[in-house]
């Protein structure tokens, strides 16, 4: 077999992170390769460095027997690498056809746009791979499998060698993934190399020839799949001398109970939710990306509407129709992705920080600068927030001093019941650290923490109890204690181990 | 922990006026001295007053318009929302005394504006797309209330608020400079204010911290309804009549001052006073021009190279960051 694609001592870091060292690769013409690794492990980051996005730090990059320096995504994708994200990159608004010829249209003399010929290419490519797809229907139509299929044939046309799949089966079903899994393998026949990267297990042992482990930024191993059984892969994930992980979560008589849910649902996203959670208790829930988590957080704050359900809050019955509600019966959320809906990243970080409790420095319809002011620099000092000043545009910040701005905003308004998706992805090892810290002493305090995370090692060492979630429904229920081993096998399976 | 000496750091790092305000200003008062060198009459008194008066009406209406742009939305509809209130303004007169008149004309300003901020918030029409169906809207209604005849007299108290003097300053002065300082009060010291801009800067953002979005995105409307009303009434008194005609391209006046002075159109930031400032540039320049004998036409091609300089400069550098 002919080696496509070579990396030698891959290394790239983050302020704060290593998030990848020194990873040597070799991948063949022709295989599936599968990449896995927990949330973290710097599989994101490598297929970012292989597909132009980021420059590495160090080491080299051999494709087609070339070392190749891909400078942006376009360069990489003229050299053959096309990547199929988890989120479609196709364009709503234009047909199927038009998506997969956008920008390499052929024309006639004066650009104008050659259909004919295109249609005959687009025969062609589909008679090759053995899948057709209604190429008048404008992207925004098709069901997601169709805008993989879109993106794998915008690929072929492209002439890929190598196409990078990130999560490609989430929200598929089941016969949509063996069409897929149809597709790759068609894709194989014609000497193109897949990587392929997953979280679903079974997955991996039905398509992939080989795979490759990623832990900490380090490569643990890449190995024939076919030699390798499930648990040997579980073991390469979590490392063999984690098995057992100490938590920050001393034994604490529970308080009574502060928050219940029942039955809560909302259509293909989370169905019957039903759990309660205790004063003083930092309540993890855990899940693959899509296995219904988030969804749970924004129903339970009102962020989106929910079908069916209830919650009770200090045994007072509530139904959230609106965030507004959800604060005004003391639940606080802050949202997975801080940039785009925890922040007002062009604003300074005072009106951030006082935005939730803004009603608190009034007097009448005036606000009282001198309030605001003494409660902001307390949370500043008290979180240890990283600033020129109060005023200072909050985009500036660092990510994990972002992260904390959202949590102070929270903090300034006192919640009973503080949900937090995801407070500690993307910042450095010191901050996440000071989080947990933080949501450590607000429970001591009497209140209650939704803690969602999808990294498993965070969930065990930060909580006192942990609900895993699977396609929409709370799948195990675990309490302080857990093996990491036993979550992550009901985080990939959905059942309780 | 060294904590009381970290606030006081912080305390003094407060880094107050922007650049971007400061460039302005800097360049309002550059070109104003550049003017008083090149035409003698510029700096007189008379001139002054003079100036500050044309800026009145628009001014009036720009305040307005900031608040709209700042809470994420756009209007276009004030200039024929000027016309309608400025004919009702001298019609109503012939039933109603004059101060009843103008309460009215004010509330049907807000009212022309919360329906501007009920289609965009919740049928979620884009608010240029509202404004432009209303601004239409409107200008219909104008031509049918007038017949399309010109609307004439008025009281004499009424004639006051357009053409009367306290002291040596002329009242629509009096009228834009207060409402600068209320507005701009409100805005910077209101909750109303603040979550105009947070619902402007970001939404999603601020309808999970539990601010009620749509409600504060229609008072930025309702605002702009209410200035735009009150800037037909001083344009009623002034003129002492009213066209069907009235306040065309007001609104673009008023939205060129807005971003002149500082207001981000994607939402979120800006000032009354920097809108002041602009309303002014524009006005001094035009000014310029009439003291120097020099077509009017000209002033068109002028007044656009200065939007595209200013938000220019400044759309440029902050892609640069």
């Amino acid at each position: 077999m002919e080696t496509l694609l070579r990396l030698q001592n891959i290394g790239k870091s983050f302020p704060g992170v290593q998030a990848l060292d020194g990873i040597d690769l070799e991948l063949q013409r022709g295989e599936v390769h599968a990449l896995l690794g927990e949330n973290g492990a710097g599989k994101s980051t490598l297929v970012k460095i292989i597909a132009g996005v980021y420059s590495k730090d160090q080491g080299s990059v051999f494709f087609d027997g070339l070392v190749r320096n891909f400078n942006s995504p376009a360069s990489a994708l003229s050299a053959g690498i096309a990547v199929i994200h988890q989120e479609t990159s196709l364009i709503p608004t234009l047909t199927v056809v038009q998506n997969i010829f956008l920008g390499i249209e052929y024309t006639r003399a004066c650009k104008i746009i050659d259909e004919k010929r295109i249609r005959q290419e687009y025969d062609r490519i589909c008679e090759e791979f053995g899948f057709r797809l209604p190429l008048a229907k404008q992207a925004r139509h098709l069901s997601i499998a169709e805008q993989k299929m879109t993106e794998i044939l915008k690929a072929m046309v492209r002439k890929a060698s190598f196409v990078i799949m990130d999560e490609p089966t989430d929200a598929l079903t089941g016969p949509e993934i063996s069409h897929l899994f149809q597709i790759i393998r068609g894709l194989k026949k014609s000497g193109v190399t897949v990587l392929y990267i997953t979280h679903y297990l079974d997955e991996v042992s039905e398509i992939t020839d080989r795979l490759t482990v990623l832990r900490d930024g380090k490569k643990v191993a890449t190995v024939d799949t076919a030699s390798v059984g499930r648990d040997d892969i579980v073991r390469m994930l979590i490392g063999t001398d984690l098995a057992v992980v100490s938590t920050d979560a001393l034994d604490r008589p529970r308080g009574p109970e502060l928050f219940r849910a029942e039955r809560v649902g909302r259509k293909g996203f989370v169905s019957e939710a039903s759990f309660s959670a205790h004063q003083g208790e930092i309540l993890g829930i855990t899940g693959v990306l899509g296995s219904g988590k988030t969804e749970l957080a924004r129903l339970l704050f009102g962020a989106d509407k929910l079908d069916s359900g209830r919650i009770f809050i200090g045994g007072r019955q509530f139904i959230p129709r609106s965030p507004r509600d959800a604060v005004r019966h003391g639940i606080g959320m802050l949202p997975e992705d801080r940039k785009s809906y925890g922040l007002i990243l062009n604003h300074e970080v005072y009106k951030n920080l006082s935005l939730v409790a803004l009603k608190k420095f009034r007097l009448g319809p005036l606000l009282i600068r001198a309030r605001e002011l003494e409660a902001v620099l307390r949370i500043i000092k008290q979180l240890d927030i990283k600033t020129r000043g109060y005023d200072q545009e909050t985009r500036f910040l660092s990510g994990g001093n972002q992260q904390k701005v959202v949590v102070g905003k929270w903090l300034l308004s006192q919640p009973r019941v503080l949900i937090m998706d995801e407070p500690t992805r993307g910042i450095d090892v010191g901050s996440k650290a000071e989080i947990h810290r933080i949501m450590r002493e607000l429970a001591d305090h009497g209140a209650c923490i939704l803690f969602i995370s999808s990294e498993v090692l965070e969930i065990i060492k930060v909580c006192d109890r942990i609900l895993v979630m699977h396609s929409g429904k709370i799948a195990a229920e675990y309490s302080r204690g857990a093996s990491q081993e036993e979550v992550l096998h009901s985080i990939l399976q959905g059942d309780a181990s | 922990m060294s904590g009381s000496g970290k606030v006081k750091a912080i305390w003094i790092k407060r880094s107050g006026f922007s650049l971007k305000k400061y460039g302005l200003m800097i360049g309002f008062v550059f070109i104003s001295v550049i003017i008083s060198i090149v035409t003698p009459n510029f700096l007189s008194s008379t001139n002054l007053l003079n100036i500050l008066r044309q800026s009145s009406i628009v001014g009036v209406i720009a305040i307005g318009t900031t608040f709209v742009i700042i809470g994420g939305g756009f209007d276009i509809s004030v200039g024929s929302l000027l016309a309608l209130t400025a004919a009702m303004s001298l019609k109503l007169q012939q039933i109603l005394p004059w101060y009843l008149v103008a309460a009215l004309v004010l509330l049907a300003g807000a009212f022309f504006g919360l329906v501007n901020g009920l289609l965009t918030a919740k049928l979620h029409i884009v608010a240029i797309i509202t404004t432009l169906g209303t601004m239409t809207i409107l200008r219909g209604l104008t031509y049918l209330y007038t017949g399309g005849y010109p609307v004439m007299g008025s009281s004499e108290e009424f004639k006051f608020i357009g053409s009367g003097y306290l002291g040596p300053i002329p009242f629509p002065i009096l009228i834009f400079l207060s409402m600068v300082a209320l507005w701009q009060f409100i805005l910077s010291k209101t909750t109303l204010g603040r979550y105009s801009c947070a619902v402007g800067g970001n939404k999603e953002t601020s309808r999970l911290s539990g601010v009620p979005v749509d409600f504060y995105h229609i008072m930025t409307f309702v605002i702009g309804g209410f200035m735009a009303a009150m800037g037909g009434i001083i344009y009623a008194a002034r003129l002492n009549s009213a066209t069907p005609l009235a306040g065309q391209g007001y609104e673009l006046d008023a939205i060129a001052s807005c971003v002149i002075g500082g207001t981000s159109v994607s939402g979120g930031e800006g000032s009354i006073v920097g809108t002041m400032i602009g309303v002014l540039l524009l006005n001094v320049v035009n000014n310029m021009f009439n003291l120097l004998g020099i077509q009017v036409y000209i002033q068109y091609l002028i007044k656009g190279i200065i939007i595209l300089t200013v938000v220019g400069f400044d759309s440029y550098t902050r892609y640069k960051q």
